[in-house]
């Protein structure tokens, strides 16, 4: 793969190495690399929706916002190949703003290297988001990492139980339980 | 009417070791909400906020527009309190009326041996201004007129219903001349109300500054807040 200077600027200043660390570094669990990347490149990105879809600033916000989390999650996956990353992840930066906007203005149409893979729309219960996210807050901190650990950040149990520091797989399959019984009785307890 | 989520598990079986598809699903939406809040702190640390500058002022506009009719109401009786508090011929007027007891141990007459001295005295002590002044005045005369007797014409003199401030503040200034020290305090008072109200604004600052220079003074506070209005 070109990993030449014109690769460069179409991968968010990234050579091919720097992207094979920063994805391995993701499905380690370790985000720092990603965010320092990403981060520094949210406002132009965010510049780009305004100038050429006219986008409003929070709305354009929002949007970058949203997209750094699929991206993020595509590449824990293994469904993003290195190449021309910027025009990928303003794809679904893009397609998200037109969904937004039920616009029907067309995307452009580049080539990417995947087949854009957006997720369906969120559940738009916030009731039951906010309930959830208490009842994920008072969890305790083990059980938090556990369950992120696992369905967030997919590592496998292995890893998990290297992170939260138990003693063996088993145990932490056994703890995984109870955690999501916890989780579920809180839960359920401040739905009343 | 579709239930809500939490309902809709609820009334499901769920496996033990496992959560479901949906609540995966919602797990991740709130895990989301996490990290986007934790990004938007680190992007807000090098400047990068959700409103552009201008949003911002126009999301504030209600209440800046709350707060600019705050503060013209706070100006407005701000203003209001001022205007009134600093009309010095109002203060002094409501100080006047508020001599009822003259200070310093009026030389009130014995009923026997005394008898239109102490009547004056009960006159003015009962309101009626015009029987005390018309009682007290043959015996500013005499010889025998004590400081006290001119300060009870004086004060007469301001309190009836046409006051007479000139004739007030002569027989103040006679008191004066008369009084051996014991009203000098009061004095000054009275004849700081008395030039005030004549619109001797010269003289009332001297007689008022008097009283204001002199912490012991009983209306040395008064005396330092008509001062202020006068100025």
């Amino acid at each position: 793969m070109n990993a030449g200077p014109v690769a460069l600027n179409k991968n968010f200043g990234l050579s091919e190495t720097e992207f094979q660390r920063l994805q391995e570094g993701l499905k380690q669990g370790n985000q720092q690399l990603f965010e320092q990347i990403f981060l520094s490149h949210f406002e132009r990105c965010r510049s780009l929706l305004v100038m050429k879809y006219s986008a409003r600033q929070h709305d354009a916000y929002d949007v970058v916002m949203w997209s750094l989390v699929q991206f993020r999650r595509l590449l824990m996956e293994g469904k993003v190949a290195y190449g021309n990353l910027e025009a990928y992840f303003m794809r679904i930066a893009v397609s998200k703003y037109l969904r937004d906007q039920k616009s029907e203005k067309e995307v452009p149409t580049e080539s990417f290297p995947e087949e854009l893979e957006l997720p369906a729309t969120y559940l738009e219960d916030e009731e039951t988001l906010a309930l959830l996210a208490k009842a994920f807050s008072r969890l305790g901190d083990i059980c938090r990492k556990l369950l992120k650990g696992f369905y967030y950040d997919k590592l496998d149990l292995k890893s998990i139980t290297v992170l939260i520091g138990d003693s063996s797989e088993a145990n932490t399959r056994q703890r995984k339980v109870r955690c999501i019984k916890e989780l579920r009785r809180v839960f359920f307890e401040l739905d009343g | 009417m579709k239930a809500p989520l939490r309902e809709q598990l609820r009334a499901q079986s769920l496996p033990e070791d496992e959560l479901t598809d949906t609540e995966q699903q919602l797990l991740r939406q709130v895990l989301d909400q996490d990290l986007q809040a934790q990004w938007a702190k680190a992007l807000a640390e090098k400047g990068v906020h959700r409103q552009a500058p201008g949003n911002l002022i126009r999301r504030l506009r209600p209440w800046l527009a709350a707060a600019a009719v705050i503060l013209l109401l706070g100006f407005g009786i701000w203003w209001f309190m001022n205007t009134s508090q600093l009309d010095p011929l109002q203060m002094a007027a409501l100080e006047v009326e508020q001599l009822s007891v003259p200070g310093g141990g009026f030389q009130r007459g014995d009923v026997q041996t005394d008898p239109q001295r102490s009547a004056s005295y009960t006159a003015y002590e009962n309101g009626k201004f015009q029987d005390a002044l018309d009682g007290i005045t043959p015996l500013l005369a005499d010889s025998a007129a004590e400081a006290s007797d001119h300060i009870l014409a004086g004060l007469c003199n301001l309190k009836l219903p046409q006051p007479d401030y000139s004739t007030a503040i002569r027989h103040f200034l006679d008191a004066r001349n008369s009084d051996s020290g014991n009203y000098a305090d009061d004095l000054h008072w009275y004849l700081g109300l008395a030039y005030t109200l004549s619109g001797n604004k010269a003289n009332a600052l001297a007689e008022l500054n008097a009283v204001a220079n002199s912490p012991q003074s009983r209306n040395f506070r008064k005396a330092a807040e008509l001062i202020k209005a006068l100025e």
